[in-house]
């Protein structure tokens, strides 16, 4: 089932000078087995928006679908830690999270807390382990003995290991080496292949080109658009609105266009498309 | 989420804008009054200039009573202790061939009140102060014993880092426990067990970050040539002014009364024989 805002409100720290509404009426709806990509001006509201998916954050009017669960001001969720299980969240710099002894009992701490045990328990490990590119010498490691990447991916690994539905990640890839970053963009693409929806907080427009079907902008507490990438990405009037930098192989294609290349920018999401549509309409003026 | 307790709170307010010398010296002086053997009517009296003073500030009730929350508990259990104990006063009633005495009730009243209004009056302070300026007024305190080579600056600086890093703190630990929820972590109605891993899982993370910001505070003061035994002068210069004298002196008032009073009750009774 989708993931569906109604009017969604959310107020921090009411009622004293701190107050701050960070949200002011979302209406969204997230597709089931989407990649979906969050983006806008730091401050839009990004992080306060993903955290009522798994009711970290409660709405102060509107409520938020999730599956059967209804997230909203009265309600209390009877089952939240199979709601906190359905929707797997990875805060920003995760790294900070980590605690146990060892790497194993880190990555076991989600999915023990969710009634996994014993031979299970160890196999889910391994598996997250494996799939975040580290292999199982590291388990016995402590986790504050790694560098930062490292701690990164066993962090995002805790949250794997306790396969949710629904995986949603605040600025995953900030402030990882490239190489990293795009292995780390790859996983979640796979993890999107096997049916599960993604819902990522980005401020890297080329990976939102590339790897997600589907973006929402905000921007100051509202939903300033939503659409498939390219179809905001080719929009330049309204990226400037939006405080978005395109992606610069959109930037690249669109000077293409200006200089008489009739190259088709929806077809453009990354370096090999676009070389195979200069290709096509090179070849066609011969 | 509820706010840090006593967190200053930018009203603007007479009581916000006095020197934080006279708040402290103020409040000091209010607290040592409370500690008298003071009766009913002299705790009135401050039970009002208490609430007199949370209206002018502009303090929330609220956030007042806030601040009294993890205290309910040892209220409890201080009354349980002093009913056990105390078999002054008045018998009032039996259950099961126990007898409670007024006493005990009167005391444990006293102490509830007491505290209470050292609580009430704390968090004025701390919500109408900066807490940069309150570590000034400290080291102002504190400057005479420089003398003596007590290390009066160092002891300043340690304790507005330490009231620096108090927000940090809170938003760190309301990070992580929104980042260990997500993993399942249920504080509010997990078995005990599961409770106390779940504490575990916000202290490590806690401590790791809290020495790791030390030690790049240290770094970074250092880099900026900071040396503890330097001559300094300040930004911000503290002013004493006529509203401060002027509320020193009140307060003076109120501190005297009060204990005066408590000395000589036949101020009080001739109070009450006035009313009538
Ligand atoms: N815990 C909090 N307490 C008070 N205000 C908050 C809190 N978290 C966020 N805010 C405020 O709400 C607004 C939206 O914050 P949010 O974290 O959702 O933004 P964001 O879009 O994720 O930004 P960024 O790209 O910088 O992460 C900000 O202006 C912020 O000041
Ligand atoms: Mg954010």
């Amino acid at each position: 089932m989708p993931i569906e805002f109604k009017n969604v409100s959310h107020t921090y720290y009411p009622g004293t000078p701190f107050e701050y509404q960070a949200l002011r009426g979302i209406d969204l709806v997230i597709k089931d087995q989407s990649f979906t990509a969050i983006v806008g001006h730091t401050g839009s509201g990004k992080s306060t928006l993903v955290q009522h998916i798994n009711a970290l954050l409660k709405p102060d009017s509107g409520e938020v679908r999730v599956n059967d669960y209804v997230i909203n001001h009265k309600s209390k969720i009877k089952n939240i830690k199979s709601l906190r299980k359905l929707a797997g969240m990875v805060f920003q710099f995760p790294e900070y999270q980590l605690f146990e002894e060892t790497i194993f009992k880190d990555i076991a701490f989600g999915p023990k807390n969710f009634g996994l045990e014993g031979k299970e328990l160890e196999e889910r490990v391994l598996k997250a382990i494996k799939l975040v590119g580290l292999d199982e010498t590291y388990l016995e490691k402590s986790p504050f003995d790694i560098s930062g990447g490292q701690k990164r991916r066993v962090a995002i690994a805790g949250i794997l290991a306790m396969e949710p539905e629904i995986l949603i990640l605040d600025e995953p890839t900030a402030g990882l080496d490239p190489q990293g970053a795009k292995e780390m963009m790859n996983l979640f693409a796979e993890i999107h292949r096997q049916g599960k929806t993604i819902i990522m907080i980005s401020h890297e427009m080329d990976y939102v080109l590339e790897y997600c079907d589907e973006v929402v902008v905000l921007k100051k507490g509202l939903v300033a658009a939503q659409d498939k990438p390219i179809n905001i990405f080719s929009k330049a009037e309204l990226l400037k609105g939006l405080h978005i930098t395109p992606p610069a192989i959109i930037d690249f294609a669109n000077r293409l266009i200006a200089n008489k290349l009739p190259i088709d920018i929806k077809k453009v999401f990354d370096i090999e498309s676009l070389i195979s549509e200069i290709v096509r309409v090179k070849g066609g003026n011969k | 989420m509820n706010i840090a307790l006593g967190r200053y709170i930018p009203y603007d307010s007479i009581i916000h804008r006095l020197d934080p010398r006279t708040k402290l010296l103020a409040l000091i002086a209010l607290l040592v009054a409370i500690f008298f053997k003071l009766s009913f009517w002299e705790y009135a009296f401050l039970i009002v200039v208490c609430l007199a003073l949370i209206l002018i500030s502009k303090v929330k009730f609220r956030s007042i009573l806030q601040a009294f929350k993890p205290m309910w508990l040892m209220m409890l259990f201080l009354l349980i202790i002093n009913v056990l104990v105390i078999k002054r006063g008045d018998a009032l009633f039996t259950i099961a061939s126990f007898t409670c005495y007024s006493g005990a009730i009167f005391q444990t009243l006293q102490i509830i009140i007491r505290l209470a209004l050292m609580i009430s009056l704390t968090t004025i302070l701390t919500s109408t102060t900066k807490p940069l300026d309150l570590t000034y007024a400290i080291e102002w305190f504190l400057s005479p014993l420089r003398v003596l080579r007590f290390p009066t600056h160092e002891i300043a600086m340690t304790i507005s880092l330490a009231l620096r890093f108090i927000p940090t703190l809170f938003e760190e630990t309301q990070k992580l426990i929104k980042a260990q929820a997500s993993r399942g972590v249920d504080l509010q109605s997990g078995k005990l067990k599961e409770k106390i891993g779940g504490l575990v899982s916000l202290i490590v993370p806690l401590f790791v970050s809290a020495f790791q910001k030390s030690e790049e505070l240290a770094d970074a003061m250092e880099a900026r040539g900071y040396n503890p035994g330097a001559k300094r002068t300040r930004y911000r210069k503290l002013d004493f002014a006529i509203r401060d004298l002027v509320g020193l002196l009140v307060c003076a008032l109120i501190v005297f009364l009060s204990i005066y009073s408590s000395y000589h009750p036949e101020i009080v009774r001739t109070l009450e024989i006035w009313k009538n």
